[in-house]
């Protein structure tokens, strides 16, 4: 990507050179994906004649981790401001919610979502869903606290500064402090992101037992038991 | 747009002004203030009045309070009991009146506490666009005016940590300008800088003295105090020992305890 970066017009501010160099950065692993059947075609067997189902997993398993990623950060950043908190209650919630699922192994929150949320909850979720929400909420404990850490590593007297010249608390986050904190936390937050890649394969081992969801997505693959499956092994 | 920093003579900020202190309502009063951090009461009893264009300098021991004090004066630090006005608003818990008080009085600290990941002259143009709802144009204009002051003209688009630390601190007192403050509160401006830079340092707060401007220091600079200010606050364990203009202060303290510090003080 440097290559990318350094063919760029030197006119353009380093800004829009680095902003336009993700966005092709990313372009390009959305085609690469798109196409992902072909060169895995070649590949000799078992892997050769699957390519196609090969190709839609490895497609299932990048849905997943983005949309978990996404919410999992929303989550992150709530429990983070929750556990730094003034308010007792929020203290208390988010530390809770923290202990119990960084306490507890993936898999069984995994269980727990696909197994003991539809007798809790009146709305049924489709299997894709699930998985997101059991990974989200997962990886969302783990940011909040990388979070947490990238707030807690700016000084002070960032603060004081900010609060003494007028700037409101929402202005002195978002001008004075954000900036600072996400140099620090971005490492521990692209940490998680990456292991959540990972972790999303413990999502085959859900498999809700009645009813079809409404989504359908991955549903060839998010299911320990094909048996039953009509569907498995087409592509 | 006014100028800032008015570079003007001023009949302010002279001892003459001082003696009808009395008919001028004060700027800032503090009645009875009380503090404790847990068990240790840091601030005990204090009352005093700063009025407009006066240069008060607070000087004293090491944990004396008298940081402590200043920081109450825009509620970085809070007051157990006791009553702090600034020019009408009082301060209490109420956001409102901290708001308001924040946007008159400005603040230099002595780690300078520039935002690192800003530029000189976003630094200094932050807090108007963004409290004054200043347009870029119009707060990089003053911005440029004030730093030209200052004379940092020619790294206004240097970041923090290519300055020296006085640059920084001239740097920080100009951002502290930007808001157009009635009081500047300067918390040991010079005492994280070595005796080079506290010169440039000392020689901006000079003219900004002259111009007009209220000042509260809290400093180890004496040669300051002699030069500039018009009341010599001296703090003692929570307490005011003594208050006077410079001139009784260094020359006849009254105090022993007050004798005893300056004679520890070299020149």
């Amino acid at each position: 990507m440097k290559e990318a970066f350094a063919f760029l017009p030197r006119s353009w501010s380093r800004e829009r050179r680095s902003a336009v160099t993700i966005a092709i950065a990313l372009l390009g692993a959305v085609v690469f994906l798109w196409l992902l059947a072909i060169p895995l075609s070649w590949m000799p067997d078992p892997i050769g004649p699957a390519a196609a189902q090969f190709a839609a997993g490895a497609l299932c398993t990048v849905e997943l981790t983005v949309a978990a990623g996404l919410i999992g950060i929303v989550i992150g950043l709530l429990a983070a401001f929750g556990k730094l908190s003034k308010v007792p209650p929020l203290r208390w919630v988010s530390n809770f919610y923290i202990w119990v699922i960084r306490g507890t192994p993936l898999l069984v929150q995994i269980y727990f979502v696909f197994f003991a949320l539809p007798d809790l909850l009146p709305v049924q979720l489709s299997d894709f869903n699930s998985a997101v929400i059991a990974l989200a909420m997962n990886v969302g404990a783990y940011n909040a606290e990388a979070i947490r850490a990238g707030i807690l590593a700016v000084h002070k007297g960032q603060t004081e500064a900010a609060r003494s010249l007028g700037l409101s608390p929402l202005q002195t986050f978002r001008d004075v402090i954000f900036p600072q904190s996400f140099r620090v936390a971005l490492p521990s937050l692209v940490n998680n992101f990456v292991s959540l890649l990972k972790d999303s394969s413990l999502a085959t081992l859900g498999k809700l037992s009645t009813g079809p969801g409404v989504d359908y997505r991955c549903r060839h693959l998010l299911g320990a038991n094909h048996a039953d499956d009509p569907n498995f092994g087409r592509a | 747009m006014e100028e800032p920093l008015n570079m003007t003579e001023s009949t302010v900020g002279n001892p003459a002004a001082l003696k009808s202190g009395a008919e001028r309502t004060p700027l800032i009063t503090a009645e009875n203030i009380n503090k404790h951090f847990g068990t240790a009461h840091v601030i005990k009893n204090v009352s005093t009045s700063f009025y407009q264009g006066e240069v008060a300098v607070i000087i004293g021991a090491s944990g004396s309070g008298k940081s402590t004090f200043l920081r109450m004066l825009n509620r970085l630090e809070t007051h157990d009991s006791g009553r702090i006005v600034i020019d009408g608003i009082e301060l209490n818990a109420d956001l409102k009146h901290i708001d308001a008080v924040r946007r008159e009085v400005g603040m230099v600290f002595q780690s300078f506490n520039l935002f690192p990941h800003l530029t000189v002259l976003d630094n200094v143009t932050l807090a108007p666009r963004r409290v004054r709802k200043t347009t870029r144009a119009a707060a990089n204009e003053a911005a440029q005016a004030l730093l030209a002051k200052v004379g940092l003209s020619a790294h206004v688009h240097k970041y923090p940590h290519q300055l020296s630390g006085g640059q920084q601190q001239r740097v920080a007192i100009a951002r502290s300008l930007a808001m157009q403050p009635k009081v500047m509160l300067f918390d040991e401006p010079t005492s994280a800088l070595d005796p080079e830079m506290i010169k440039e340092v000392l020689d901006v707060m000079k003219d900004l003295a002259r111009s007009g401007m209220t000042m509260i220091v809290v400093t180890h600079e004496m040669g300051f105090a002699r030069e500039v200010a018009d009341r010599v606050i001296f703090f003692e364990s929570g307490q005011i020992l003594e208050e006077a203009p410079p001139e009784t202060f260094f020359g006849n303290a009254q105090n022993e305890r007050i004798r005893a510090f300056l004679g520890q003080i070299a020149n």
